[in-house]
């Protein structure tokens, strides 16, 4: 199964994935309810992407009362029957990536589902911070530059 | 044709109210409203300052993160481009253009907020601002006499601009950006925007990815240095002015792009009517023959 890694060294916060994202998702431009967030707790300068990570074992799945959110066992993705959400919160609050979101039309939270595993934001995203790829991929290529940068070799384009 | 529904703000800094009032304005609500429907303002008050956001500003494409700064200098209406969130911001609040006159004789911070303005005396310095914001999504701009700032590390407008504002006792502008933009057809807009994204991503110029050097909302190539001054440049070369008017400043790494097309096939899918690309010639023309009228600004 492919997951939507997030480099955050290579993220310069322009926000184009969280736009095209309402776009797709919403219809219409709303930042704020994008599923994926430029998050801006600290200030410009402590900015990070927060997106579903489909967890292994995801917390939401435990932690919703109605049982709603599910995680598929032959894809991997997270989902959930929003239509049952009683916008307890519990899910958002249990979520270690703070990628659970209110929709206000839907009166629901909402996370990340892959766009049906064509991520419209990856194809946006200027800097290739975010990727849509298979999980040992991602981990290679992180692993790489961390044990190049120990070595003081240059990083690899 | 070239029509569009303006939101704008009136805002009365002498008696602290602020009014919202929709308007339907020739040439896609340019700073040609400010000449045309809205030239009251300046007739009355020439020290007048306006806010104004294009029809793409916010709307998702590379460089739609465009709004114009304008006041009058020597009977004439100075534009003043700038590229960062407050512009979008304010749309998603609810206004479009933001129209400031009259003076406070003490600082004040304005706040928009879903479609409602307030003008209140509470510290007007960046971090306050921040602890005291409604949500992480807020735009925060401080003025000083150097350079508007938005969020710490972007400027925004030049000293001119900047001087101005706090002359008529602006010190702060804050966002709160939790609305919405409606637009007319989101498969198409979302379809454009990530062809251009994809174009910039091809060409290899869009600006690096660094920590340390955050870019400007929906910008491809300005970027800011956290640990360096902050200091304002004109994002436009004069030709692509009348872009910025529109709300998109086109980004070197989109050069080779088509970009009177583009814009043109942006606006159709923001707002619904068709426009190509002979309008948009029109357009330009009339508003760079508006840059030489004169105003007769009155009384400050």
């Amino acid at each position: 199964m492919k997951i939507l890694s997030i480099d955050r060294a290579k993220c310069n916060g322009c926000g184009a994935c969280q736009t095209i994202c309402s776009l797709v998702k919403k219809g219409e431009v709303r930042p704020s309810e994008s599923r994926i967030r430029v998050r801006r707790v600290g200030g410009t300068d402590t900015q990070y992407v927060s997106v579903c990570q489909h967890c292994a074992e995801p917390v939401c799945v435990s932690a919703c009362m109605r049982g709603i959110i599910d995680k598929d066992p032959v894809t991997g993705v997270v989902s959930r029957r929003t239509e049952d959400c009683f916008t307890c919160a519990a899910c958002k609050v249990m979520c270690p990536a703070g990628a659970v979101v209110y929709d206000s039309d839907m009166d629901a939270f909402v996370t990340c589902d892959l766009c049906g595993g064509d991520p419209a934001c990856v194809k946006v995203c200027p800097t290739g911070a975010l990727r849509f790829e298979e999980p040992g991929a991602a981990s290679a290529d992180f692993r790489n530059k961390y044990a190049q940068s120990i070595l003081g070799a240059k990083e690899a384009e | 044709m070239l029509k569009r529904v303006v939101r704008y703000a009136a805002v009365d800094l002498t008696n602290r109210t602020a009014d919202i009032k929709e308007i339907q304005a020739e040439s896609f609500g340019t700073w040609s409203m400010h000449l045309e429907e809205m030239g009251f303002w300046w007739e009355a008050d020439a020290s007048t300052m306006a806010l104004t956001t294009g029809v793409l500003t916010g709307t998702g494409a590379p460089g739609t993160g465009a709004f114009i700064w304008s006041y009058l200098k020597n009977g004439k209406l100075q534009n003043v481009a700038a590229e960062g969130r407050l512009g979008a911001a304010m749309r998603y609040a609810g206004v479009d253009v933001l129209v400031l006159y009259g003076k406070s004789e003490t600082p004040l911070c304005l706040t928009i907020d879903d479609g409602e303005l307030a003008l209140t005396e509470q510290a007007a310095d960046y971090a306050s601002l921040l602890a005291n914001r409604k949500n992480e999504d807020a735009v925060i701009t401080t003025v000083s006499r150097k350079a508007v700032t938005e969020d710490k590390y972007f400027a925004i407008s030049d000293g001119a601009v900047a001087k101005r504002l706090l002359d008529k006792g602006v010190a702060a502008i804050v966002a709160e950006a939790t609305g919405a933009l409606q637009v007319a057809d989101a498969s198409r807009l979302a379809a454009i925007c990530t062809e251009l994204y994809q174009a910039g991503i091809a060409s290899g110029a869009a600006v690096g990815s660094s920590r340390k050097h955050p870019v400007r909302f929906l910008s491809l190539d300005s970027a800011a240095d956290l640990e360096g001054p902050v200091s304002y440049e004109n994002p436009v070369e004069a030709e692509n002015a009348v872009y910025a008017a529109l709300g998109i400043i086109w980004s070197k790494a989109l050069e080779r792009c088509d970009q009177k097309r583009y814009t043109a096939e942006l606006i159709s899918a923001c707002l619904g009517t068709p426009c190509c690309e002979a309008d948009l010639d029109v357009l330009f023309a009339h508003l760079a023959e508006l840059q030489q009228k004169k105003v007769e600004g009155g009384a400050v």
